[in-house]
């Protein structure tokens, strides 16, 4: 602003020098508001913010909740849950999975390259309904598994059945190992059945490598002569010796 | 003998009780094992007895397959 005669006292410019409301976007120059530090307050949805001011939890994603008004942080849900693993690369007498039934009474079970350390022994399976302080006959009346020829020294699918045989071994094969050529890989169910005349019934489809190029298949099931849950399952090496392998069971939601 | 079990991950030293189970279950495996192989070496010889007796009374290799749906 021009002067006549002084030059007028400099002053400084104070926010009550200006006119409230007439500062417009215009007068603000491009690219300089510090978003760091130049705002205040939550950015709300309606303006493309969040409308959250604070971060969740470790894993939880961001989502829209219940009421679909807002967005909020939430754990990861799933009706398919891990429950246990195990695992030995040093070998072991068996391998165990101790598992909660709270929420669950279907069971996927997988094992991964299981073998034995020695020529000739074989792999059982035992269930327990009380985390393995016992364990529960098998009446099984569809046994199948791997038999071991003895005269091709092959394994092959055993077309029998051991019908209900009231011992605890479920038979999976013969000998898993004949010189560390035989692996064992299965995927199977365990349903802890609510129907008393069928009870805790559990299927696996057993893929094993028989030899170097060699591939078989085979089922196996059983039923298992309980009304509690089954809580507790345990592959074994038949001779007592050791196994290895990696066995992880998950459960299905109610 | 081979004194640990591994449970969710964790190894876990077998009690004397558990172990005796895992001799009592390695003998049972072996009866068990042995019937199977008895079992299908008597569905061997229950076929090949029954194969002699239809060549026996005059069927050819062709009819006996076809009788047997091969």
């Amino acid at each position: 602003m021009g002067y006549l005669g002084y030059k007028p006292a400099d002053k400084p410019l104070t926010s009550a020098d200006i006119t409230d409301g007439i500062i417009v976007n215009a007068d603000i120059a491009n690219s300089t508001i510090n978003l760091t530090t130049k705002v205040t307050g939550t950015l709300p949805l309606t303006n493309g913010g969040t409308g959250l001011a604070t971060l969740g939890t470790a894993n939880q994603v961001l989502a829209v909740n219940s009421g679909a008004s807002a967005l909020e942080f939430q754990s990861v849900s799933s009706d398919f849950v891990k429950l246990a693993t195990t695992n030995s690369t040093a070998g072991t007498a068996s391998l165990d999975l101790s598992f909660s039934t709270t929420d669950y009474d279907t069971f996927f079970i997988s094992a991964n390259d299981v073998y034995c350390a020695t020529t000739g022994a074989g792999i059982a399976l035992k269930v327990s309904a009380n985390s393995g302080s016992s364990y529960v006959n098998c009446l099984g009346t569809m046994q199948l598994g791997m038999q071991h020829n003895n005269n091709a020294n092959i394994l092959q699918p055993y077309t029998g059945s051991t019908g209900n045989n009231n011992t605890t071994q479920f038979f999976i094969t013969d000998d898993i190992h004949n010189g560390g050529t035989r692996t064992v890989s299965l995927n199977g169910w365990l349903n802890n059945s609510k129907n008393s005349f069928a009870p805790h019934m559990t299927i696996f489809n057993n893929s094993m490598k028989t030899a170097a190029n060699y591939f078989q298949q085979s089922w196996t099931s059983a039923q298992f002569d309980t009304t509690s849950k089954i809580n507790y399952i345990s592959f074994y090496n038949t001779a007592s010796y050791n196994m290895y392998g990696n066995i992880t069971i998950w459960g299905l939601k109610k | 003998m081979i004194l640990k079990k591994t449970v969710n991950g964790i190894e876990i030293d077998l009690t004397p009780e558990e172990i005796i189970q895992r001799e009592q279950d390695a003998i049972q495996y072996e009866a068990d094992k042995l019937a199977r192989e008895e079992k299908i070496a008597q569905e061997i010889a229950n076929k090949q007895s029954a194969l002699n007796k239809l060549k026996a009374l005059g069927l050819n290799d062709a009819e006996i397959n076809s009788i047997l749906g091969k």
